[in-house]
């Protein structure tokens, strides 16, 4: 499957991949069916958020995204169908859809509010066996062939002080605590999502 | 303290008991001391498995306070059987074996493991120390298990240690020397002495000794019956001696064969290993 | 408790065979707390080696290799990074700032590193400790050299000694720049990581020293005098690996896909943390097995424990009927027999650990001379408490064997004479 064709499914991707990691590829396109006539896919609308943002909120990933943010209509720009793999202009591409997902906006109504995320843990500074800041993704890996998460669904996470979290690379956790959003327009070194004084507890499947 | 006050309470009763006993012989009971035999057996019956013949079967038996008692039989008669019912370590299938009137097949084995300890002295034919406690620490080994006989050789002479001097010197073995060896240093004869000091520290109401004397020289035999009994007099124990040497009946006050009240048979018919003679 | 007493008296009877089997407890709690020790203080040095760093770039190998021989001077690289890979990197707006490393060169079994200055004032360890001078400065001459603590110990240098560099790993006569000495501007404070091991002198000086050696070995009439390298430019060429600081944290994976997707070079670019954690898990499995045959060893000394209970044990049927007939109960047996197991475990954890910090105390300037491994003397930890505790809890499960033994001994013989 050509990359071309590959972002054009990215939004779906990046759902899809919580769960089958980097293994499974989607099913190849029905040749009957032009993509381009293919409806365009709506995420389900979200449930609203409480009006007390002390209120712990327990978030999914896609609330990080603000609605309306469709980096794939960047793909609009390229026929996609003709660029292959050694097209510079494919490498243009994604260089340009790195610079979109590095300065990916940020849903700034969750700023101050309690929260709560699980995924998966990205050390950053660690010692033998305690983590005192990490980053969280919503997917498993780093495979070559999909980006890794836009700057909009990657939140930097340091625990309380003295209570560093207890595990290792990939550990799917829940965080808790109170959400920080930095525009990214203010080119600060605190741009994006961060959790401070966060409590890090191990994820188990709801029942 | 609570023990000093028991204490002298326990040695004027004892300074009463002793008067009355060296006057009058075997003993009947005096202040809050409760009357009545020392031993009662009554309609005995023991078998030591249920497949196996009865072992032993006695009508009746009673031994009174302070009475030396010499039971003579031969290997397999019986007499280690009846040694440990006495001693509460065993329980027969039938009747009743009451010591100090109180009935020891109703006692549970830790009822009977307090009771031995607060009330019987036993000495075996022969190894009767642990070797790697000292001569002393073995008279002591009673007052381990029991506070009552603890407290009873501490009202005697104050201290313990003085307590076990006391007897040691009763039965001849007062050396300073001799009391430091290691146990394995001594000879038969003087194990066999530090064994009925430890059987007698404490002063319990009951001496059983199982053939004592088996392993002793025959001049060596009376002299340690001679210093057993006066001991057992001066803390008025009754003693229950048994052996199959029927010589040494005479010296004591009372002497029955096992084999004529046994109505049971002899033991190696039962099965059971002969201990060994 | 009498019990207690007795089991003591009764050890020290047999006080040879006891302390024999005191000393095999004794030697496997030792291997196996000192097993354990090893593990988390390497694991602390390991990580405590690097602090603050988003990316570390080099050239495309391994993750794990890119670690090892940029930050921990373990093992060697396949590739250098050429300079104008490094400065497009360092033009990038996220990018906050970057450190260049090269290494190839050492001093008497000592890497020598180039850098700049920005080393010094942006490379942290254990948890965002930065570097301090003991003596001197950072360099400022072509020349200078700055020392890490246990090089200028090891070799006894102070400010102003000449060194000479060699070629490569090794320090052979005929690989030496013995042309263009340098002086010790600087000596760092102590660390306790790779750092302290190094010569560090600027990306410059390595330039310096390398002219003329283009073909691998020097031509005659090709090097330089240092006056005259003074003079020449001396901007390099190639540069072996970078350390990387961003702005934010959260771009690190975009500008970690942007260098590895660099179409330019080969290029590689890591999370420390991420690198770490890969590391910890490739060497996992022999750190279980190593605590697994330490536990079989423990294993092994309780088992002669158990032996030399149970063989005593028959000699002893005398003295628990004797102890029967004084009134003691049957589990008050079982407690004697318990109680001499105990005392044997608790003796040899007692020994074992004097033991360990005996071989710690004794061992630790020899492996960090040779091993740049720091063990420091601390406290048991939670870990080591708990192994110390399952193995009293092996102790008393071991002895209760000849404890049950003696309990229905002493229970069947009653007290019958079994000589």
């Amino acid at each position: 499957m050509t990359p071309p064709a590959l972002l054009r499914l990215l939004p779906v991707l990046s759902l899809a991949l919580l769960l089958a990691g980097c293994g499974d590829q989607p099913p190849p396109a029905d040749p009957a069916i032009d993509a381009d006539d293919a409806p365009a896919f709506e995420p389900e609308p979200l449930p609203p958020l409480p009006e007390d943002p002390n209120v712990l909120v327990e978030l999914q990933w896609d609330y990080l995204i603000p609605p309306g943010w469709r980096p794939d209509q960047l793909l609009d720009d390229y026929d996609v169908d003709a660029i292959d793999d050694d097209d510079p202009r494919a490498d243009e591409l994604m260089q340009k859809l790195l610079a979109i997902w590095a300065e990916a906006p940020v849903v700034e109504v969750l700023d101050g509010r309690r929260v709560r995320l699980p995924g998966f843990v990205v050390p950053l500074e660690l010692d033998a066996t305690e983590i005192a800041e990490f980053l969280l993704v919503p997917y498993f890996g780093a495979c070559i062939h999909v980006p890794p998460p836009p700057a909009n669904q990657t939140v930097l996470v340091r625990t309380v002080a003295d209570v560093p979290y207890r595990g290792g690379l990939f550990d799917v956790v829940w965080v808790e605590g109170r959400m920080r959003v930095e525009s990214f327009a203010n080119e600060l070194g605190d741009a994006g999502y961060r959790i401070e004084e966060a409590a890090v507890s191990p994820y188990e499947e709801p029942l | 303290m609570p023990a000093r006050r028991l204490g002298r309470h326990l040695v004027a009763q004892w300074t009463r008991a002793r008067a009355a006993l060296t006057a009058t012989g075997p003993a009947v009971a005096v202040a809050a001391a409760p009357v009545g035999p020392v031993v009662a057996l009554r309609d005995l019956r023991f078998r030591w498995r249920p497949d196996e013949p009865e072992v032993l079967a006695l009508d009746q038996l009673q031994v009174a306070r302070g009475e030396h008692l010499f039971i003579a039989g031969p290997s397999g008669s019986g007499k280690s059987t009846l040694l440990g019912l006495l001693a509460g370590v065993n329980v027969p299938q039938q009747g009743s074996v009451q010591v100090l009137g109180q009935a020891l097949e109703g006692l549970d084995g830790a009822a009977r493991d307090r009771f031995r300890a607060r009330h019987i002295g036993y000495i075996f034919q022969m190894f009767n120390l642990i070797p790697y406690l000292s001569i002393l620490d073995n008279v002591l080994l009673p007052c381990r298990f029991s506070a009552r006989r603890r407290a009873r050789a501490r009202a005697r002479s104050g201290r313990l240690v003085a307590e076990a001097h006391r007897l040691l010197a009763h039965l001849d073995l007062a050396a300073p020397d001799l009391l430091s060896r290691p146990v394995t240093a001594l000879s038969v004869g003087q194990q066999q002495r530090v064994a009925a000091a430890r059987a007698l520290i404490g002063a319990p109401e009951l001496l059983i000794a199982d053939e004592p004397t088996s392993a002793l020289d025959s001049d060596r035999r009376q002299a340690f019956l001679r210093l057993l009994f006066d001991e057992c007099r001066a803390s008025g124990s009754a003693l229950i001696f048994v052996s199959h040497d029927t010589s040494l009946a005479g010296l004591f006050d009372r002497s029955l064969a096992l084999g004529a009240v046994n109505q049971a048979g002899s033991a190696t018919a039962a099965g059971r290993p002969a201990p060994a003679a | 408790m009498p019990i207690l007493r007795l089991a003591l008296l009764s050890l020290w009877n047999r006080r040879f065979t006891a302390l024999l089997t005191l000393l095999s407890i004794a030697l496997s709690v030792a291997l196996l707390l000192g097993v354990e020790r090893v593990r988390t203080e390497a694991r602390a040095s390991f990580a405590s080696t690097i602090s603050g760093t988003d990316l570390i770039v080099g050239a495309r190998s391994g993750p794990i290799q890119l670690l090892l021989y940029a930050v921990f001077r373990i093992g060697n690289p396949t590739n250098n990074i050429s300079w104008q890979s490094y400065q497009e990197i360092a033009a990038q707006p996220q990018v906050a700032w970057t450190v260049p490393l090269s290494l190839g060169d050492s001093h008497r079994g000592f890497r020598v590193l180039g850098t700049s200055l920005d080393y010094f004032e942006h490379y942290r360890y254990a948890r965002g400790r930065a570097l301090t001078f003991a003596r001197g400065q950072p360099f400022a001459d072509l020349y200078d050299a700055v020392l890490g603590a246990e090089v200028a110990r090891a070799l006894g240098y102070r400010l102003d000694d000449a060194i000479v560099i060699a070629h490569g790993a090794g320090d052979v006569t005929f690989a030496r720049h013995a042309d263009q000495p340098f002086r010790v501007a600087g000596i760092l404070a102590r660390t306790g990581t790779p750092v302290d091991r190094a010569v560090h002198v600027s990306l410059a000086a390595i330039e310096a020293i390398h002219i003329g050696w283009e073909g691998g070995a020097p031509m005659p009439g090709r090097t330089v005098t240092p006056d005259q390298a003074r003079r020449m430019d001396l901007t390099p060429t190639q540069i072996t690996a970078a350390l990387v600081g961003l702005k934010s944290r959260i771009a690190t994976f975009a500008m970690q896909r942007w260098i590895n997707a660099y179409r330019e070079e080969a290029l590689l670019a890591v999370l420390p943390g991420v690198a770490l954690s890969e590391l910890w898990s490739l060497v996992a499995v022999a750190e279980q097995a190593l605590l697994i045959v330490s536990g079989f060893v423990v294993l092994v000394g309780l088992i002669g424990m158990l032996t030399a209970l149970l063989i005593g044990l028959d000699e002893r049927r005398r003295e628990l009927a004797i102890l029967r007939s004084v009134g003691a109960r049957p589990w008050q047996v079982l407690a004697l027999i318990i109680g001499e197991a105990l005392l044997l475990t608790l003796l040899g954890l007692l020994t074992g650990v004097v033991l360990l910090y005996g071989l710690l105390a004794a061992g630790t300037v020899l492996v960090e001379g040779r091993f740049g491994l720091y063990l420091e003397l601390r406290v048991l930890s939670a870990q080591e408490w708990r192994l110390l505790t399952a193995v009293l809890a092996a102790g008393l499960l071991v002895g209760f064997i000849p404890a049950w033994r003696a309990y229905r001994m002493s229970l069947a013989d009653g007290l019958s004479l079994r000589v």
